[in-house]
């Protein structure tokens, strides 16, 4: 009986696995197709004149740049400054603002007393303030930080500081029995269940970070990605505009990739609630 | 008499004060708890059988009254006292023996032993294997009674009991019932339940403190024949003296529902 059960048992998964193979395998070809029509499409109508090869450049030129600019090392200490300014900037936006955040859930007077400020701040756009940044901190590496820290702190208060306060009644009143005191509350049950808010903020804040280095760029940098587009537009190269945000892609995607590894390192054991 | 009261409630009175007004949840509550009771609190919602439970652990100060454990007034929360919630909030970035582990850390007495002093624990309550464990492998009766186990670590004297069953199925139910009362009658505990389920309370009380409503006042306090409390929750419940117990509680809060409280609000 439970023999003659086995065989279409392993049968019907050995079905249902093949189809979702077939499933994903159909989605990736896809996008193959996709990414390599696209780049066609765009060499062609560049080489026909359909579009201005002096503004849309052509993806060949564009490898082409990209081919020997990374061999000879010249784009290099662009990318490095710049994942510099954004790793940086994203860091220390979220442990900036988590900090603020414990200290807002310390003192609820604060807090409440800084609210409509911080709703204010939160709704302006902080890159507006890069002008008064590279006056007072000097053109270079400090204000194009400070700049991403601008863009990143505020709206990570917001979310860890709201995360903090929401934190189930039930897992304090644990604490609370065992007589915990303020900080112990804090340390054993408020910032842990806060980790996973705390990590996907850093997600987002990848994000961010790109705007405010990109931008403090634009505005004085000498060396960096953002100073490369601000170049390559002065003197009418788009070959290097567009390669240099092929650039920003890659990395910004592997960036990316990097934090939601140590996302499902920090939160492996805990999936659910 | 010459058991031990572990704790004393004298004219214990408790008003909320809030932005709607102030309302006066609990009325002169007296009630003395010997070691080794297991006492149950019954009643309609809004008897302030939560009200009287915080109190006792220490979270909220009585109005009114005097609150005393073991000779000592309850001003803040006491490392003699366990409580047990409806659900189990174990946390779920600590492992099952993390959990346990809480609070000793929080006291500061964990030491070297406390790992093998948990472990036999978990093992005394059924929960093998189960130490590296996160909570969510873990089902929900198993979870309850990890919970229970962080309770007992700390070695309470006096454990209060919110409803901590009443989210399971009947038979884990059950089961998790008999297990709590034969762990703290072994351990010599004594304890308060808060239930909603008259069954329950009649199954495993030695008495039941039948409240009233607007404000929480007791009406009765029902002692259960001894046959039926050593029975043990499961038999208890088949014996032949029980639904005798049952009736007259169910007749009590009968009465209460058909009354509708004493109607007292001041604002």
């Amino acid at each position: 009986m439970s023999n003659n059960m086995i065989a279409p048992l392993t049968t019907l998964h050995k079905q249902y696995k093949d189809r979702m193979r077939r499933k994903s395998m159909l989605v990736l070809l896809t996008q193959m197709i996709l990414l390599v029509g696209f780049i066609a499409i765009w060499e062609w109508s560049s080489k026909a004149r359909i579009v201005d090869p002096l503004i849309f450049s052509s993806p060949s030129k564009i490898a082409n740049h990209l081919y020997t600019s990374l061999l000879d090392g010249s784009i290099l200490p662009h990318i490095g400054i710049t994942v510099a300014e954004t790793i940086a900037g994203f860091l220390l936006g979220t442990l900036l603002g988590t900090l603020i955040a414990a200290l807002l859930w310390w003192f609820p007077f604060v807090a409440r007393v800084f609210d409509p400020f911080l709703v204010v701040l939160n709704s302006m756009p902080k890159v507006a303030l890069g002008p008064l940044l590279i006056v007072g901190l000097g053109p270079g590496f400090g204000s194009i930080v400070a700049i991403t820290l601008l863009v990143t702190v505020i709206i990570t208060t917001i979310n860890i500081y709201n995360r903090f306060r929401e934190t189930e009644e039930g897992l304090l009143k644990v604490a609370t029995i065992f007589g915990a005191t303020r900080f112990q509350t804090f340390y054993y049950v408020i910032l842990p269940a806060a980790f996973p808010v705390i990590i996907s903020t850093l997600k987002v804040n990848v994000g961010l970070a790109w705007i405010g280095v990109i931008v403090g760029e634009f505005l004085v940098a000498r060396v960096g990605l953002g100073y490369l587009i601000i170049y390559g537009f002065q003197v009418f190269n788009f070959t290097l505009v567009l390669s240099t945000l092929v650039v920003i892609a890659f990395v910004a995607t592997f960036m990316y990739q990097a934090v939601s590894f140590l996302e499902r390192k920090v939160t492996s054991g805990w999936k659910d609630r | 008499m010459s058991r031990q009261k572990v704790l004393e409630l004298k004219e214990l009175s408790h008003i909320y004060v809030n932005a709607s007004g102030a309302h006066l949840a609990v009325d002169h509550i007296d009630l003395t708890v010997y070691k080794g009771e297991f006492i149950s609190l019954v009643g309609p919602s809004g008897c302030g059988k939560t009200t009287i439970l915080n109190m006792i652990a220490g979270l909220i100060a009585p109005t009114y009254g005097e609150l005393t454990m073991l000779g000592e007034a309850i001003t803040s929360p006491s490392s003699r006292l366990g409580y047990m919630q409806q659900q189990d909030y174990l946390y779920p970035w600590r492992t099952i023996l993390q959990n346990v582990m809480l609070g000793l850390e929080i006291r500061k007495e964990a030491n070297a032993q406390s790992k093998q002093k948990i472990i036999s624990l978990l093992d005394e309550l059924g929960l093998e294997q189960s130490a590296d464990k996160y909570p969510h492998q873990l089902s929900g009766g198993m979870r309850q009674r990890v919970a229970l186990a962080r309770t007992l670590i700390i070695d309470p004297d006096l454990l209060l009991l919110d409803e901590p069953f009443s989210a399971l199925d009947l038979h884990i139910k059950m089961q998790l019932e008999e297990l709590v009362q034969s762990t703290l009658d072994r351990l010599g505990k004594t304890a308060i339940l808060v239930t909603h389920d008259l069954a329950e309370a009649v199954a495993i009380s030695d008495r039941v403190v039948v409240l009233g409503r607007n404000p929480g006042h007791i009406r009765k306090i029902v002692t259960i024949p001894r046959e039926l409390r050593a029975a043990g929750p499961i038999e208890a419940r088949k014996h032949p003296s029980y639904q005798a117990c049952f009736d007259e509680i169910w007749y009590e809060l009968d009465e209460e529902m058909e009354r509708g409280g004493k109607g007292c609000r001041i604002t």
